[in-house]
């Protein structure tokens, strides 16, 4: 693991274990509703301080906190322009099956790439710990899965390139 | 008189109406020579190479009661401060400090890590962090979550 990656997730780490802390909640705007508040943004006394934990400029994330739910959203290194389509496609991938994945939320927050929305629910049913674990493992590996794919569009494009240039050789 | 079954009480529960100014608790204003009479402390604190007594000056005062302007001013010092610290200090710095200076340590790093120019130290920010929280324990980021007094 390279040298800066290692406080980036460890500190990722801490911040989820403290903000993973959520408890049934139910709307005290409508009765017999429960929502997640901090997509409803209804009850400020519910909502917490965000935190942003920045690797650099190009990598981020950011977690926002509420008494049932947590909302985090990633920005994903994108150097290149072959990186940003990569990662556009790759992320739409996954959200368009958003369903299957529970956690995950359908559009990503402004300005992000990827959002996860965790609710008292679905850590009722789910090991925190392994949530924790599931995240920072994502993390590591959607970044070797983009340029893993790049270097293969590369190695594709040249090989490409001497199969219709032989003829002219 | 007017039809009072037609009142709409839960509107005159102020517990309904409560908006983010309510939830800030009261702080002391600081104005903005006294800022700046701190900025040039810690500068002064720094070029000394003094960072244990910068650290603990930062986490001491928080500007708590400072207008935005003033807080990005310090911040912007503080995290001059932060990197400028050896990081074989940290962990000795982190154990000397106490719990309510934690806290404090803790909110700048946070802010830091927003801001513009903490992202662009953002290796530096993030080791401070590591260290710190191997000490301190989950504590002042919970704390750091919950308080509404922002540096």
């Amino acid at each position: 693991m390279s040298q800066s990656l290692r406080p980036y997730l460890a500190t990722v780490r801490a911040s989820l274990q403290a903000a993973l802390c959520l408890q049934d909640f139910s709307s005290q705007l409508v009765e017999r509703h429960n929502r997640p508040e901090i997509e409803a943004q209804k009850t400020v006394e519910a909502i917490l301080n965000p935190m942003m934990i920045s690797r650099n400029e190009n990598e981020r994330i950011l977690i926002e906190t509420s008494v049932n739910s947590i909302r985090l959203s990633l920005k994903i290194k994108q150097v290149d322009d072959i990186e940003t389509i990569l990662v556009s496609k790759f992320t739409r991938f996954l959200m368009s099956r958003a369903e299957n994945f529970f956690i995950l939320r359908r559009v990503p927050v402004q300005g992000y790439d990827i959002s996860f929305l965790i609710t008292n629910f679905n850590t009722e049913v789910l090991i925190k710990e392994k949530l924790v674990d599931f995240i920072i493992e994502f993390m590591e590996d959607v970044d070797k899965e983009i340029s893993e794919m790049k270097l293969f569009i590369n190695a594709r494009a040249r090989f490409i390139a001497e199969a219709y240039l032989t003829p002219f050789d | 008189m007017e039809d009072w079954r037609r009142i709409d009480i839960d509107a005159l529960d102020p517990e309904n109406n409560l908006t983010l100014e309510d939830l800030i608790p009261e702080v002391e204003p600081v104005s903005q020579a006294e800022l700046q009479q701190r900025v040039t402390n810690l500068r002064t604190l720094m070029s000394k190479g003094a960072s244990k007594d910068a650290i603990s000056l930062i986490t001491e005062q928080p500007p708590y009661g400072a207008d935005a302007e003033g807080k990005e001013q310090y911040l912007n010092t503080v995290i001059d401060v932060l990197t400028s610290t050896k990081q074989t200090e940290i962990t000795q710095i982190v154990e000397s400090l106490s719990l309510e200076q934690q806290n404090v340590l803790f909110k700048f790093l946070y802010k830091g890590m927003a801001s513009q120019k903490g992202q662009q130290q953002g290796g530096v920010l993030l080791a401070w962090f590591e260290k710190s929280v191997e000490i301190t324990g989950l504590g002042p980021v919970v704390r750091y979550l919950s308080d509404r007094r922002t540096v």
